[in-house]
């Protein structure tokens, strides 16, 4: 399966020069960024935006909801950047800070568990990349939407994100037999909603 | 290896997860039962349908503008309060020991005044009304800033322009009994001069 590091490089198609190129250019906007340039920080946004908010809005399933957690996790990244050391890429340290956020956030909402799919929510994945037939992209995300917040939460880390079940379980503190035993659950649940 | 033991493993074996030695025995057991092998299949297919999902979506405003407000906010905050809250309230309360100050000295000797309806006591009140104008607008550019404020700085600010607003009224009120108060028309313009000086380093026109 895809390690969550190739996962962040996008599928682990873009060749390691380009890669080191990018760390290169990342590592110097974080240092600019951790001195006080909005500036950098501000290009760092605009290159991850858009990967940090298909995660947020998979974990919470609610679009206005994910836009809220996009910017926390931004605002949470810019006062924790002396912790990036460019070991990794950008997007290996941001990702599961990402997560940190969204999870919290529902650990604080635990109302919202019975979640309900909105129109609007709907209209946000038009605006995603046609990777595959819209209708069924559509009907996937809509009943990744409905599932119980635990096992969409351990749904999206694995099967979108590409993460394994022991970096599932640090971020999320559960245990790798709780993560597994979330996604056989939320597999059986996905495949009954999708079939009917 | 029966259909009890294979179906627990499933997700496991499409992940990639176990042994050799595992992968191998549900193989067999798959070759073998059509069942099972359907279940294989149908979890395999959601799983590709997963990974084939875009990773990338794009919200749908800019949401900068809200990350730098944030960002820049508690800096922001402390410079305009640090330098000058307490100032402004030590100032405030200076003004109203200043008018009860004066109100005590009216049972002193008397002060010299302009005279009823004299051309500077016309002069004071025109004054009065330039420096209200000019405190409205800055208010204005105050209020445009407040969405950038903690609640509790915003409360600040409304407690130091009403201990200052609380000032003019009691000046103003003085003033109506003794219009032609040169003391009490210069107190009611140093007032005014300092409340416009607050509200500029409010609104971000002085550093």
């Amino acid at each position: 399966m895809r390690s969550a590091a190739t996962a962040a490089s996008a599928g682990g198609i873009i060749p390691t020069r380009v890669m080191d190129e990018q760390r290169s250019e990342e590592w110097t906007l974080a240092s600019r960024a951790r001195e006080g340039d909005l500036a950098a920080f501000e290009a760092l946004y605009r290159k991850h935006v858009r990967r940090v908010y298909a995660l947020c809005l998979r974990l919470s399933g609610n679009a206005a909801l994910a836009e809220e957690l996009t910017q926390e996790a931004f605002v949470r990244a810019w006062k924790k950047l002396a912790q990036f050391r460019g070991e990794s890429a950008f997007s290996t340290w941001l990702h599961p800070l990402v997560v940190n956020v969204a999870l919290a956030e529902r650990r604080s909402r635990r109302s919202r568990e019975a979640h309900t799919f909105l129109t609007d929510d709907i209209a946000v994945y038009d605006r995603a990349a046609l990777a595959i037939d819209p209708g069924e992209r559509l009907d996937v995300e809509q009943a990744v939407a409905s599932l119980p917040a635990g096992a969409r939460a351990v749904f999206v880390l694995h099967d979108v994100e590409g993460y394994r079940h022991d970096e599932i379980a640090e971020m999320t503190g559960v245990t790798v037999g709780t993560s597994k035993a979330q996604l056989h659950r939320a597999r059986q649940l996905l495949r009954e909603r999708l079939a009917s | 290896m029966t259909c009890e033991e294979t179906l627990p493993r499933l997700d496991d074996f499409v992940d990639r997860e176990l042994d050799e030695a595992e992968s191998q025995e549900i193989e067999l057991h798959l070759a073998a039962c059509v069942a099972c092998a359907q279940e294989a299949a149908a979890l395999r297919a959601l799983v590709e349908q997963a990974a084939r999902l875009p990773r990338t979506i794009a919200p749908g405003r800019d949401l900068w503008q809200g990350i730098a407000e944030q960002i820049q906010r508690p800096a922001r905050a402390r410079r305009m309060w640090q330098p000058w809250t307490w100032s402004a309230l030590a100032a405030a309360a200076a003004i109203i020991l200043a008018v009860l100050w004066w109100r005590a000295g009216q049972r002193g000797p008397t002060s010299p005044s302009f005279g009823p309806g004299s051309a500077a006591q016309l002069a004071s009140l025109e004054v009065d009304r330039d420096y209200d104008r000019a405190a409205t607008q800055l208010l204005a550019a105050v209020n445009a800033r407040r969405v950038s404020l903690t609640p509790e700085a915003q409360a600040r600010i409304d407690e130091s322009l009403r201990v200052i607003a609380q000032a003019l009224t009691a000046i103003r009120s003085e003033l109506a009994k003794e219009p032609a108060s040169p003391s009490l028309n210069h107190l009611l313009i140093s007032v005014h001069q300092r409340r416009i000086e607050v509200l500029r380093t409010l609104a971000g026109l002085t550093a």
